[in-house]
């Protein structure tokens, strides 16, 4: 069963099209990574997804919920984590759980979700005083302390040292069996490969492939990587 | 809501930068401006009132309203657009509009807190009589609070983060406390300046104040000129503003 649902989906801006025609779905339940190069469409795409952006076209089904008409309750049973950094310098990170766990009819316990994340330690330092990898880890926890159906991870390990990453991973899979979707975009191809069942791989704004990491790492006949350069390999883009 | 009123006033309480002038600083002037004898001599310009009942308690509630309006209000909202705070806020159910109003809420107190310190300390330490006037009062503080917050909304609207608020907060605000007789005194300036500071939103308020405190009631004026304000600039922040 799909919980993601997007036809033909347009967005402009200006003259460039950011997404031109995607279509793809989601299952319930998987990791779906949406890998390309930088200036790809990926956030874009995730960005019409949650309901920040509307499209220019097509349509887009999430939870049976249409992300422009049914924000409210997209937003309830959806959790985002953005790429750039989103909370008061001198807010404290026990705080920021608290007041993003006050936002959710029934949240995820705070204390639980930073000790997975390695920010027990942490609680009474201003978000100011994180490292980045820090911040990196509160902002996952906070898109997941609403107890969300559905994840959006954008850019989940960016900054984290391979420690950190490990430990992200392993709360991804975590909350996957707990039946929760994620959806994923990043840059790692080893993240792609490891961690998500399918991938859609956008190049210019289109999805030029979507398969398993097996399947286009054979198609090119050889790694993901292969993969990844063969099919966004076209003349580089301003 | 309550949730995130009182992390902004949390936060507002670690800003010691911003509770030093919207609260020592006026007071502070208050207190060395209010002390030498010559302020208690009554003055025929101000219809005998001494300067220490009169000019200073709502010159420096002003200031403090001012400092309110158009830095801290504007500073916080643009910073927290800058940072991404309000956009992070529109993929939650509560959404990016409840910490606009929580931070309204939390700049409102403290405008309103500075004010009973200065009529508290003004009263205990200087022997400043309380504004005898309540209806005035109660109408300059409503007018004025929505006039200057319309003013710091439109700001926070127009500016591009914390540093360019913080630019236009003080375009707005030095020439507003040269035309509320904060410098030069009103009685001292030339006709058609002072004729002009009545259209002028902080010079209207702490006119409509400083009648409130010696007892007479506002000029009607003085008070059209804060409701226009309000409208004007409240609709303008309206269309303006952007949560990105």
């Amino acid at each position: 069963m799909s919980v993601i649902d997007i036809e033909n989906l347009h967005k402009r801006y200006g003259g460039t099209a950011a997404v031109a025609d995607v279509s793809l779905q989601v299952e319930r339940g998987e990791i779906f990574g949406i890998i390309g190069r930088n200036g790809a469409g990926k956030t874009t795409l995730v960005e019409c997804v949650a309901g920040l952006r509307r499209p220019d076209g097509g349509t887009i089904g999430v939870l049976g919920l249409d992300p422009g008409r049914d924000g409210a309750e997209l937003r309830r049973r959806v959790g985002v984590q953005l790429q750039q950094s989103a909370l008061p310098d001198r807010l404290r990170v026990g705080e920021a759980v608290e007041l993003y766990a006050s936002f959710y009819p029934d949240p995820a316990d705070g204390d639980r979700l930073l000790a997975d994340l390695g920010l027990a330690d942490r609680r009474r330092t201003a978000y100011a005083k994180l490292s980045g990898g820090q911040q990196q880890r509160l902002s996952i926890a906070l898109a997941l302390i609403g107890r969300p159906e559905i994840a959006i991870l954008d850019e989940l390990t960016t900054g984290l040292d391979p420690h950190a990453r490990r430990d992200t991973w392993r709360l991804i899979q975590g909350i996957r069996d707990r039946g929760v979707t994620v959806v994923l975009v990043t840059h790692f191809m080893d993240e792609a490969e490891r961690l998500c069942d399918r991938i859609a791989v956008l190049d210019a704004g289109r999805v030029v492939a979507l398969d398993t990491p097996a399947g286009l790492a054979a198609r090119a006949g050889g790694t993901l990587e292969d993969a990844f350069v063969a099919l966004t390999g076209r003349e580089a883009r301003p | 809501m309550i949730q995130i009123i009182l992390t902004e006033a949390r936060l507002y309480l670690r800003d010691h930068m911003t509770l030093f002038f919207v609260f020592a600083l006026p007071l502070g002037m208050l207190l060395i401006f209010g002390l030498p004898e010559e302020v208690r001599k009554p003055l025929p310009e101000l219809g005998g009132q001494t300067p220490l009942d009169s000019l200073l308690p709502s010159g420096m509630t002003a200031i403090a309203f001012a400092i309110v309006a158009a830095f801290a209000l504007p500073g916080a909202l643009s910073a927290y657009r800058q940072q991404g705070v309000l956009r992070r806020l529109r993929t939650t159910p509560v959404g990016p509009a409840r910490l606009l109003l929580a931070q309204l809420v939390v700049n409102l107190v403290a405008a309103l807190a500075s004010l009973v310190l200065m009529i508290a300390v003004g009263a205990a330490v200087l022997g400043i009589p309380l504004p005898r006037h309540l209806p005035g009062l109660l109408a300059a503080c409503v007018l004025g609070l929505a006039a200057l917050f319309a003013i710091g909304l439109l700001i926070s609207a127009v500016a591009s983060g914390p540093t360019s608020a913080g630019m236009l907060g003080a375009l707005v605000v030095f020439p507003s406390m040269f035309f509320a007789g904060i410098w030069l005194q009103k009685h001292d300036m030339p006709d058609l300046l002072r004729r002009a500071s009545d259209f002028t939103p902080l010079s209207a308020f702490r006119e409509s104040l400083q009648d409130a405190w010696t007892g007479t009631a506002p000029d009607p004026l003085h008070l059209l000129t804060l409701a226009v304000t309000a409208a004007l600039c409240g609709f303008a922040a309206a269309r303006l503003f952007r949560w990105e």
